[in-house]
């Protein structure tokens, strides 16, 4: 009777702890839903990526790590268009002509650039209690977002990257994971 | 014994040091803020500033036209001509995971400013408003522009 009593309550324990687990690995955040103009004055909204996962950079054209990420952001869309995997830029607070010279006509890109005109968008994916004192379309500018199918954020280098990473390594990483598992 | 006083110290202090050390603001400006000058020809002074542990800007001189060079500037002073400003050379900062860097400045940055002192104008105290344009960057994240008012005083001899 006691090896009985003692063995349901080991059982009953890992199925507690199974259950705990299995509850964090699916509480992620939903990615805000935006409507943005693109360069060519087209509106471009979340829902339009529904069942893709979408790759995010927020950016400016003056920010030094949004330069240098540029190119590699390009071969990312190129590397993955055939997986199911869409890349965008959100421009924060620059005038389209100003943005279209300095990041579309510089490096080409072959995805849409959004221009978030007052930074409501970008201030959307911060997350509380990052950085005390930012405006919140501050705290999120040249970071990288990985949105899966579902419209859940997988990815933010904000808190997800120790340090810059030019070659969005960690955020490719965890995107072929998703692709795996998908 | 009654904690509750110390404690309540001992938060307001914290609090303070916080709001002083808030991330609104990456550079500040240290040292001397008055010089003592006359009327030759061509003076120098060398103005401080601080830039946060665990900050950059990025340099005077670029290659990339589309950064942001940090630029001092001054307001105009009847009878005080800024002749030229000179930065210190930028400390090349690698872009980790390709070969390219930055150029940049951390820490202590000193910049040299020659000015010429009219004959004209009379001995006595003098202001001169600064402003410091800077763009900063950490380890993982870029910020907003900002712009750095200092005032120095200029005592003509």
């Amino acid at each position: 009777m006691k090896f009985l009593f003692n063995f349901s309550s080991i059982i009953f324990c890992a199925l507690l702890f199974n259950l705990s687990v299995f509850a964090q690995e699916t509480t992620f955040n939903k990615a805000p839903d935006f409507s943005l103009p693109d360069l060519e004055d087209n509106k471009v909204s979340l829902k339009d990526f529904e069942g893709q996962f979408l790759v995010i950079h927020i950016a400016t054209t003056w920010c030094p790590y949004c330069n240098a990420e540029a190119p590699y952001l390009e071969e990312i869309s190129q590397k993955y268009k055939d997986k199911n995997v869409k890349v965008l830029i959100i421009d924060v607070k620059e005038p389209k002509l100003w943005v279209k010279d300095r990041l579309q006509d510089k490096f080409n890109f072959s995805f849409p650039i959004l221009l978030d005109m007052d930074g409501k968008v970008a201030a959307s994916f911060a997350p509380d209690d990052v950085v005390e004192g930012l405006a919140k379309d501050e705290i999120m500018l040249a970071s990288n977002i990985l949105i899966d199918t579902e419209g859940n954020i997988r990815f933010m280098s904000l808190l997800d990257s120790k340090n810059f990473d030019v070659k969005l390594v960690d955020l490719q990483q965890k995107l072929n994971e998703l692709l795996i598992s998908n | 014994m009654n904690y509750s006083f110390p404690i309540k110290l001992f938060i307001l202090i914290c609090f303070s040091f916080q709001a002083a050390f808030g991330q609104s603001e990456f550079v500040t400006f240290q040292g001397n803020h008055c010089y003592r000058i006359d009327h030759e020809e061509l003076q120098k002074i060398n103005l401080s500033f601080q830039i946060e542990a665990n900050y950059h800007i990025q340099a005077a001189d670029l290659k990339n036209e589309n950064l942001i060079p940090t630029k001092l500037t001054f307001d105009k002073q009847p009878g005080i001509e800024i002749k030229s400003i000179h930065y210190p050379e930028p400390v090349k900062l690698p872009i980790q995971g390709n070969d390219n860097y930055w150029d940049t400045f951390y820490g202590d940055l000193e910049i040299e400013v020659e000015l010429a002192v009219s004959d004209k104008l009379k001995v006595g105290k003098y202001e001169l408003k600064g402003h410091l344009l800077y763009q900063p960057c950490d380890d993982t994240k870029c910020y907003f522009p900002r712009k750095l008012e200092f005032r120095v005083l200029l005592f003509i001899e």
